[in-house]
């Protein structure tokens, strides 16, 4: 799936979040969108998950995005949801899985065996089997996550979008879920403080400050002193070891 | 182990099915008038029979009297919990109730309008339930329109109280300008809740109103679930959001103004049985309908067995008996959501 988007502006009463922005995610890989606070790129991905219109600025594989249907869509991408939305509530965790299923159903018919099969086989992908039917407030973080990562596996989709998704979570877990998102067969767009997390497992980075795109490209060429002093505000050291880039504040 | 953790939920719907049929059987037995129990056991036979009863007095008292009051409490309180659920979804809420909502109220008002100023009067019937059902749809509307996509249940408790204090004045507005004395009378009756004078065109609408329910919460049961998710999701697995909460709205709505105008005011059912059968049995609405059916009739017809003999032959208006129950537990999630929150 490809995703153009181009020239999308948005503003917020009189503030203005998204001042032009042009990127192009491709077919496959992690893309990384990171940026300080405020840069507008919670509310770039928002516009692919489709919360805001794009009043004809995105494009997805050729096509305006608000003529997708929106089930259709659903089928497409997914959306991983964020860890408080639903920390607290005392569904099972099959059940919140199941919910993935959704775009693909007719309304007023149930589930079927074909999503049993699908929810049983992304339960056992993230480990979850045993705990299907423990309620979701009585799992620790690290668990919720591969809760919420199982439920956008059985909606089948060629993207995720996750907003922020490490933010809750502690190192190992944070790991996990780059790694599961790299053996994902598909596309994964998503927002990320950690510049080191960014480094580490994103195929290309798009660098964002005040409503616009600062730089766009792979991990090596968008993780310069210069380029994140310029977004960021603050003097980095950056260096490669055994052929990875850190970033060390 | 695993046989009876599979099991156990089914089993304690098919466990709540025979409690509300033997409190259902027993309640008959129990009434302000002392009949034996012999004489309740003739007019029920007489009853299946088709046989002419020995005594008709006895015999209207069991078969018109006790008879639809005890049907009508069972299919109320099975109507008012499901109502409950549906509102909790709707709103993300579980302290949402038609009572704490003002959503009754709404309802109470409707019918007051109906019957002291002849609303709707180019009905051919049904002219009270009707006006109920926009007094009730009016009162949730507001309620979800002032929430707006905020999920704080304090904001939704305090606008509910809103609501309801508006409609239950202009439910005593109406009363007052009444200047017949019956009618007056009657229209109080939309304020207190009593299932005295039940009927058995009351019990049928009512077994309507519960058969449209449970329908439509078996059919919407992905849609339903999908919603505990929250709104943002909802709309992200490409669910209307604003078709179902509509569909939510009227169906609510619909069974209020049914309840309300069979029974009047009766609180805090619909907060307290779905709170419980969340923790016993399942939050997914499959089961939990079901067993908040069966466990909401249960209750009701209890609590109304209490209030009819207790201080006979002076009879206690149910609404009485739900609020003493229900509020204690009310402020009791209360304190629990906002325990959560900060901790």
């Amino acid at each position: 799936m490809r995703i153009e988007v181009d020239a999308l502006s948005f503003s917020a009463g009189r503030k203005r979040i998204l001042n032009g922005v042009s990127a192009r995610f491709g077919d496959r890989g992690i893309h990384g969108i990171i940026g300080p606070n405020g840069s507008g790129k919670t509310t770039l991905l928002r516009h692919l998950y489709r919360q805001y219109p794009a009043n004809g600025h995105i494009r997805v594989d050729g096509a305006p995005i608000e003529q997708i249907p929106r089930r259709q869509y659903a089928r497409r991408v997914a959306v991983m949801m964020q860890l408080q939305s639903f920390a607290e509530s005392e569904l099972r965790v099959a059940e919140v899985v199941r919910t993935g299923r959704y775009p693909y159903k007719k309304i007023m018919l149930p589930y079927d065996r074909e999503d049993e099969a699908l929810l049983d086989r992304a339960l056992r992908e993230t480990a979850m089997d045993a705990l299907r039917d423990r309620r979701v407030c009585t799992l620790s973080g690290g668990e919720l996550q591969r809760v919420m990562f199982a439920r956008c596996l059985v909606q089948q989709p060629e993207v995720i979008l996750l907003d922020e998704p490490t933010n809750h979570l502690d190192i190992q877990y944070r790991v996990e879920l780059m790694k599961r998102l790299r053996r994902f067969d598909g596309m994964a767009i998503l927002t990320l403080h950690d510049l080191n997390l960014a480094a580490r497992y994103c195929d290309d980075i798009l660098l964002m400050k005040d409503g616009a795109i600062l730089a766009a490209g792979t991990p090596g060429e968008i993780l310069t002193p210069a380029r994140i002093e310029r977004a960021f505000g603050i003097r980095v050291d950056v260096f490669e070891a055994e052929g990875r880039i850190c970033v060390g504040v | 182990m695993p046989m009876l953790r599979r099991y156990y939920r089914g089993l304690i719907c098919l466990g709540l099915l025979v409690l509300l049929c033997a409190t259902a059987f027993g309640s008959l037995f129990r009434g302000a008038a002392s009949l034996s129990r012999g004489d309740v056991l003739d007019a029920l036979r007489a009853l299946i029979s088709g046989v002419e009863a020995a005594n008709r007095n006895l015999y209207n008292l069991v078969v018109q009297v006790r008879l639809p009051r005890v049907c009508l409490c069972v299919l109320a309180g099975a109507v008012l919990s499901i109502v409950g659920i549906l509102m909790q979804t709707l709103t993300g809420n579980p302290l949402a109730e038609p009572y704490v909502l003002g959503v009754s109220s709404g309802a109470s008002a409707g019918a007051a309008g109906a019957i002291v100023f002849r609303w709707f009067a180019f009905l051919p019937a049904g002219r009270v339930v009707f006006s109920a059902f926009v007094g009730s749809f009016v009162a949730i509307a507001l309620v979800v329109a002032l929430q707006g996509k905020s999920t704080s249940p304090v904001r939704l408790v305090l606008t509910g109280m809103g609501v309801s204090a508006f409609f239950q004045a202009a439910t005593t507005l109406i009363i007052y300008s009444s200047n017949n004395e019956a009618q007056a009378r009657s229209a109080q009756y939309w304020l207190t809740g009593s299932f005295s004078g039940s009927n058995w065109s009351d019990v049928r609408v009512t077994l309507a109103a519960l058969v449209v329910l449970l329908v439509a919460c078996r059919l919407l049961e992905k849609e339903l679930d999908l919603m505990l998710l929250g709104q943002d999701a909802a709309a992200q697995s490409g669910m209307n959001v604003r078709a179902m909460q509509l569909a939510l709205i009227l169906l609510s709505a619909l069974a209020v103004s049914v309840v309300v105008s069979v029974s009047g005011l009766v609180g805090f059912v619909g907060l307290i049985i779905p709170h419980i059968m969340r923790r016993a049995v399942d939050t997914a609405h499959r089961r939990l309908v079901i067993s908040s059916a069966l466990a909401g009739g249960c209750f009701l017809n209890l609590a109304d067995t209490v209030a009819r003999t207790a201080f006979a032959p002076q009879e206690m208006p149910i609404g009485v008996m739900t609020a003493f129950i229900g509020a204690p537990v009310f402020i009791l999630m209360i304190r629990r959501i906002y325990h959560e929150n900060r901790g």
